[in-house]
């Protein structure tokens, strides 16, 4: 995606649950990148967006798999306009969404 | 000097002879043996010199003259007869006597010469023995001081100095200390004679006032310098100095003479061996030196060149390559610079050195005009600097670089050409491209030839010069080649060197043709196929005319190189189009041909494919008529490519059919939803779908994770629709509809997240953007038409996503 503002995925434990902040746009160009990050994560991960600025149907989509991979997937889905996507997608009542990640 | 002691005593005797015989004479009444004196000046000369001589024969004389006393005959006739006799006997012992002085100098010289040969002839002598019995040889017999300076590697030396004499210490002490002067000084070796040395003389010799001083203790009276000669050139100085006597022009010419023997006697003592055996020992390291080495002199011409030169030059031998002129060996080649100018010979760096200049390393590209060969060259220069400070000698290091140049080249050529033939698909006008890269660095014309029908047909040709590309084109035109059409067959190339008269006229029957050929100046020829997987798919022809160069091996696996790489990135951009036009063949088949005619509606949609031709996006739109109303409706599937294609394909139809046949929005909604769901991999997909009434008096909106219609109402735009789950994610899923009362003059607007994605300079074109670039629209082509426009607008750099905007307006 051009302009691809700068992008960043962080990973944190926060004991057994592991964090995966991106922080920037989620879209076709960056989504890999948060991919790479929830397959190794284990059981337990948090999808942390309160850093991401705008989410594409490939972000969702990721969000989708992750939820039907992973046993226990949560997301924190932060911004007003991300939390709205979800909802338009149906996301908003099928994934566990949470306020803030765990001890954070 | 013995001489001296002889003389002195010769003249004691004579004179002794001359009193005891006139005692007699007189004593001897009886007989007058006055006469009998004239033996005095005799027993004199036979020792003694002229002068001494002399003087006794005066005395004979006057004592002959005297004799009339005792003899009582003056005035006689006997007497005058007698007295003429002494006289005459005097003038001839005198004469005697400097005969034979004069016979013992030169019986003294020839010794001394002899005695310099028979030095000259012990070659087995070391130099300082040399120099000693030299020394021995002239001091003090010719000279009484002897100094021997020689020139050795561009140093005066002072290599002897043998004094005589009390002082005979002192003097050599401060003869060997004193500086010999610079060879400037001693050369030009002009033979020197001081007869006599005065104050004067001194002072014009003398370094300083010491110097003035030591010059005086020597005594000197008369000196002479000659050059030590040896093999036709000076090898240094002798210099001799008398204290006692006067040299003369002859002793000059006689120490000249002295020069050349005691010079030779120094030469054969290997006072240069030493020397000439480290050059004798350069020379050799030079002449097998792998590197081409040449020396020029100030005029540019040859002196020195090693096998390597000559055979890098192609010459026999360096012998005879030195002995070829300049200009005729630069004839012998075209020579370039890098950049492929000429290069006259004043471009040589040893051209340049002996300007003065310091010119860096030169690259030369040389073709040799006999051959064709082109050879690359490293040509660097350095000067051997002259004793005066300029340049005399230049030496040049040439270095055959050939190989190294060529695999550059071809490497660089080659990665050229990969990036001309990456940097476009549309294949003919890469092989142009293509054509005019190996134009001039590989050929002189390069064509491509690819097949058409059933003939090879040239699709890129190029010419170094420019006025010869039509009549190259014309003459593969006219004139197919059945070497190309092998190539092409058997996939193997084909290289054809040194194509003269007779070979043309072997090969050609056509007198026309061959006209042709000689005025395209062909020389070589290469022809490789342009490979893509196994096959050939066409032919590069690769050109030798104007700059005679002959192709090597290097050279055809360069071209053959280019034939794979163009071979590919031909087929590449055979599929390409062939893709691309699948591309543009499955888009069509995505959308409707064209939007139905609906009584009382007015249709109108945008479609904005996202940048490149060939990837088919996943936007989908439609409107059918359903038994119940019509349908219309705008997707997307997540990705791009040929399995978004592939679902698009599924999504739209699957809606379409069960929306005609069912007629009802929400079954078609779960249809499409089971059988996406019912694939093995994620395949969400969001719709819009809106359900219009037959009358078109109303709508029912859904949305199925799409992005909820806009509603356009006097002017103003507002959502409308209630938020659904997405298809393909979940099986239970299920939707809302919003019913919407339609007005005249009201709009729905149904669009992809493509128009609210799209990117500008200002962030994202969003929601709030697309509601205000809808402010005082009316109709549904208003619509979509302001949309476009505040896309177009608001839009910078590619478009990262299809855009799908679909609007209905009730009229």
């Amino acid at each position: 995606m051009d302009p691809a503002p700068e992008f960043s995925v962080t990973r944190r434990r926060v004991g057994a649950t592991v964090v995966v902040a991106p922080a920037g746009e989620i879209d076709l160009a960056t989504v890999d990148a948060v991919k790479r990050e929830i397959e190794g994560a284990g059981e337990h991960v948090v999808l942390d967006l309160r850093e991401v600025t705008f989410i594409d149907s490939a972000g969702l989509r990721l969000v989708l798999e992750c939820s039907r991979a992973v046993p226990d997937f949560a997301v924190v889905p932060g911004p007003r306009e991300v939390r709205r996507v979800f909802d338009l997608v149906g996301l908003g009542e099928r994934v566990p969404m949470l306020d803030a990640p765990p001890d954070g | 000097m013995s001489g001296r002691v002889g003389g002195a005593a010769a003249t004691v005797a004579g004179l002794a002879v001359i009193f005891a015989l006139s005692y007699l004479d007189a004593a001897w009444d009886s007989q007058n043996i006055m006469a009998t004196i004239v033996m005095a000046p005799f027993v004199t000369a036979m020792r003694a010199s002229a002068r001494q001589t002399a003087a006794v024969a005066l005395f004979a004389v006057v004592a002959g003259v005297l004799s009339g006393g005792y003899n009582a005959n003056y005035g006689t006739s006997d007497y005058f007869v007698r007295l003429v006799v002494v006289i005459a006997g005097a003038a001839f012992a005198v004469a005697a006597a400097h005969s034979r002085r004069r016979l013992a100098a030169d019986q003294a010289r020839f010794e001394l010469l002899r005695g310099a040969a028979q030095i000259a002839d012990r070659r087995d002598a070391a130099v300082p023995e040399v120099v000693d019995r030299v020394g021995e040889l002239l001091v003090p017999a010719f000279a009484d001081v002897c100094v021997i300076d020689v020139l050795r590697g561009g140093k005066v030396e002072r290599l002897g100095v043998v004094a005589s004499g009390p002082r005979r210490e002192q003097i050599e002490h401060g003869l060997r200390a004193r500086s010999p002067g610079t060879e400037a000084e001693v050369l030009p070796a002009v033979p020197l004679l001081a007869e006599r040395v005065d104050e004067s003389h001194l002072r014009a010799n003398a370094r300083d006032d010491a110097d003035i001083e030591f010059l005086r203790s020597l005594g000197e009276r008369s000196h002479i310098r000659v050059p030590l000669r040896s093999r036709g050139r000076a090898i240094g100085i002798l210099s001799l100095l008398a204290t006692t006597r006067s040299y003369r022009p002859e002793d000059l010419q006689f120490a000249q003479l002295l020069g050349g023997r005691v010079g030779l006697a120094l030469d054969n003592a290997g006072l240069f061996a030493e020397l000439e055996s480290l050059q004798a020992r350069l020379t050799t390291a030079l002449d097998t030196l792998a590197e081409a080495v040449t020396i020029q002199d100030e005029r540019g011409r040859l002196v020195y060149a090693n096998d390597a030169a000559a055979q890098t030059f192609g010459f026999e031998s360096a012998e005879a390559f030195l002995a070829t002129p300049p200009q005729e060996i630069a004839d012998r080649f075209a020579s370039f610079h890098e950049d492929g100018t000429p290069l006259a010979l004043e471009d040589l760096p040893g051209r340049a050195v002996l300007r003065d200049e310091h010119p860096p390393p030169l690259l030369v590209r040389a073709v040799d005009r006999r051959t064709g060969e082109e050879r690359w060259r490293m040509v660097k220069a350095t000067a051997v600097p002259s004793r005066a400070g300029g340049p005399r000698l230049a030496v040049n290091v040439i270095d055959d670089v050939t190989d190294v140049k060529r695999a550059e080249l071809a490497q660089r050529f080659l990665a050229e050409a990969t990036a001309v033939l990456a940097s476009s698909l549309d294949y003919e006008q890469t092989l142009a491209k293509v054509a005019e890269l190996a134009v001039p660095r590989l050929a002189d014309w390069c064509s491509v030839s690819l097949p058409r029908g059933d003939r090879l047909r040239a699709v890129a040709l190029a010419h170094s010069d420019p006025e010869k590309v039509a009549l190259a084109r014309g003459y593969q035109e006219r004139y197919p080649s059945p070497a190309a059409e092998q190539v092409l067959r058997e996939n193997a190339p084909r290289l054809v060197n040194d194509i003269d008269e007779e070979a043309i006229a072997a090969a050609i029957d056509d007198p026309e043709r061959r006209e042709q050929i000689r005025s395209l100046g062909l020389r070589s020829v290469m022809l490789v196929p342009m490979v893509s997987g196994p096959r050939a798919i066409g032919v590069i022809t690769l050109v030798s005319a104007e700059s005679g160069r002959r192709f090597g091996q290097a050279d055809l696996e360069s071209a053959q190189e280019l034939g794979r790489r163009a071979g590919t990135a031909v087929e590449n951009a055979r599929l390409y189009e062939e893709r691309s036009h699948i591309a543009a063949t499955l888009q069509r088949s995505l959308l409707p041909d064209e939007l139905p005619q609906i009584p009382g509606l007015e249709l109108a949609s945008l479609y904005r494919p996202a940048g490149e031709q060939n990837l088919v996006g996943g936007d989908f739109y439609d409107a059918f008529e359903t038994p119940t109303g019509w349908m219309l409706l705008v997707g997307d599937v997540t990705g791009r490519g040929a399995e978004a294609a592939a679902l698009t394909g599924q999504a739209r139809h699957t809606l379409r059919t069960a929306g005609m046949l069912l007629g009802d929005p929400d079954a078609a909604l779960r249809q499409l939803n089971q059988a996406l769901a019912q694939r093995a991999e994620l395949t969400p997909c969001t719709v819009a779908l809106v359900h219009v009434a037959p009358d078109a008096r109303s709508a029912a909106v859904r949305c199925a994770g799409h992005p909820q219609p806009l509603l356009v109402r006097d002017g103003e735009a507002r959502p409308v629709g209630h938020f659904g789950p997405m298809l393909g994610a979940w099986r239970d899923s299920a939707w809302r509809a919003e019913e919407v009362a339609l007005r005249a003059g009201d709009a729905l607007v149904l669009y992809t997240d493509g128009v609210t994605d799209t990117v500008g300079h200002d962030g994202r074109f969003g929601d709030e953007r697309l509601l205000r670039s809808l402010h005082g629209v009316s109709g549904a082509s208003e619509a979509v038409a302001a949309i476009d426009r505040a896309l177009t607008a608001f839009q910078r750099g590619p478009q990262a996503d299809d855009t799908a905007v679909l609007a209905l307006s009730v009229t």
